[in-house]
């Protein structure tokens, strides 16, 4: 087994062989690396930490129990691969139906409407306050899984839709009809945000 | 109208692809095709930037800290792997399920049609010029008929006029082996009692009216044979609709269904 301090800059094709040789701490420092990425990508599909949490886990276990699988490749896209599936698996087992955000928690949620920024505008330029937050995920939470799915690995993870048809098994036609229509539905969904106030009273960046 | 209908469906794959110009990935052909359109429609340009607008702020969507440690530990490994459920990726198992189902649907419907056009065109079975030309045109029995069932010639009494057992056409299938002078006998008829072959263990009945009675038990028997046989063939074809409505039913409720999952997956 290798020393626990070299393990955290070894590059990720080192910590697999060594994982595939049993060497659990090895694998461990990959968790390290990955676990937020992981985490998040659950939470989105989820909306709910302790869901998400579980989901992690058994993202985890899987992947040591499959490490020998693995043929080269990213490990992170093999890493969310499992976690979209693992979270599906979540789904089943909590009941989908727990999981779609109603209509009046987002306008409840909402202090300030949701503004949807203009394509010029980077996205460390926009001003995401908890509550906007909040909104956004609810708005996602009643998106299709599948939808939901596409578009967090591509506007959140940034992964290019031919990566996205590999990782979810769908054609890339497919993947490309479910950001399409994933994203024309949050924007239904959140216009009646904006619409609640007068032009006039909307202010970028507003924060609370 | 149908001027603006085409122009409408020219300009849904410019709809369609917008998320993907603003994605960068298109390509080629594709990417000048939507490019040379965009420099003079204003409605995409407008889609393109919502849609960058809508990656933008997807992406400043903060990213939640890790509160604990995933790591795994040997005691997690001890723990059996939960089973899978062995669901197909999303609808991909569905969709299959319901595209073999009308598929099969299909080949039975189509099965069905064949049977039923070839049923009508071998003739019907029924037809009392079928098995009953058997019965010699200079016999007697051929033109007694149901009618004289009952009344044998010669007003013998004893010929069974109320005699049940001779007069009466049976009314279970049968009449297979049935006697008589110079006759034929009707093939057998299949038993739906659940048995074999009927065949008639009656016996010639005894006397110089045994002749007569066989004709008459011919003619009832073929009466009753050939009622039958027109029941069985209407019945058959009547199955053959059931089965045919059945299985277009089927395969329509299967391309409806196949609709509806491609709309929710897509």
């Amino acid at each position: 087994m290798s020393p626990p301090g070299s393990l955290t800059e070894a590059p990720d094709e080192q910590l697999v062989l060594l994982s595939k040789d049993g060497d659990i701490a090895a694998f461990n420092s990959l968790v390290e690396r990955y676990q937020r990425h992981v985490f998040n990508l659950c939470y989105r599909l989820l909306g709910q930490r302790e869901a998400a949490e579980d989901a992690t886990q058994e993202t985890f276990l899987s992947a040591y129990r499959a490490i020998s699988t693995l043929a080269g490749g990213s490990v992170r896209s093999w890493l969310l691969r499992i976690a979209a599936n693992q979270s599906k698996d979540e789904l089943r087992r909590r009941g989908r139906k727990d999981q779609a955000g109603s209509l009046d928690q987002i306008f409840d949620n909402l202090g300030v409407p949701i503004e949807i920024p203009d394509g010029a505008r980077q996205p460390e330029e926009i001003a995401m306050n908890h509550q906007v937050s909040q909104t956004l995920q609810l708005a996602l939470q009643r998106l299709p899984l599948e939808q939901r799915e596409a578009i967090l690995l591509a506007d959140v993870h940034g992964y290019r839709y031919d990566d996205i048809a590999t990782m979810t098994g769908a054609s890339e036609g497919t993947v490309k009809s479910r950001i399409h229509r994933g994203r024309a539905r949050l924007r239904e969904i959140l216009s009646p945000a904006g619409e609640l106030l007068e032009p006039s009273d909307r202010q970028e960046g507003q924060t609370r | 109208m149908a001027f603006f209908t085409v122009l409408r469906g020219r300009h849904r794959w410019f709809e369609t692809n917008v998320d993907a110009f603003a994605d960068g990935e298109l390509r080629g052909a594709e990417l000048t095709r939507f490019e040379t359109h965009l420099a003079s429609c204003r409605a995409c340009a407008a889609a393109v930037r919502e849609a960058r607008g809508m990656k933008s702020l997807l992406r400043a969507l903060p990213e939640l800290p890790v509160t604990r440690s995933f790591a795994i530990t040997e005691s997690m490994l001890r723990t059996p792997a939960p089973v899978r459920q062995p669901a197909a990726r999303g609808w991909t198992g569905p969709i299959r399920a319901v595209q073999g189902m009308g598929a099969a649907a299909l080949a039975l419907f189509a099965v069905l049609v064949v049977a039923d056009l070839g049923g009508a065109g071998a003739g019907s079975i029924a037809s009392p010029d079928g098995d009953f030309d058997a019965v010699p045109a200079n016999e007697d029995v051929s033109t007694t008929g149901a009618a004289d069932i009952g009344a044998p010639q010669g007003g013998d009494d004893d010929a069974g006029a109320g005699d049940p057992e001779i007069a009466v056409p049976e009314a279970t299938p049968g009449g297979g082996n049935v006697e008589g002078a110079g006759v034929d006998p009707p093939p057998p008829l299949p038993d739906r009692t659940g048995g074999g072959l009927v065949t008639d263990d009656r016996g010639p009945p005894d006397g110089d009216d045994a002749s007569r009675v066989d004709r008459a038990h011919d003619a009832g028997d073929a009466e009753t044979a050939l009622a039958q046989f027109a029941a069985e063939d209407g019945g058959g074809a009547d199955w053959l609709r059931v089965g045919q409505v059945f299985s277009a039913g089927l395969a329509l409720l299967a391309a409806a269904a196949y609709v509806g999952m491609r709309r929710r997956t897509a």
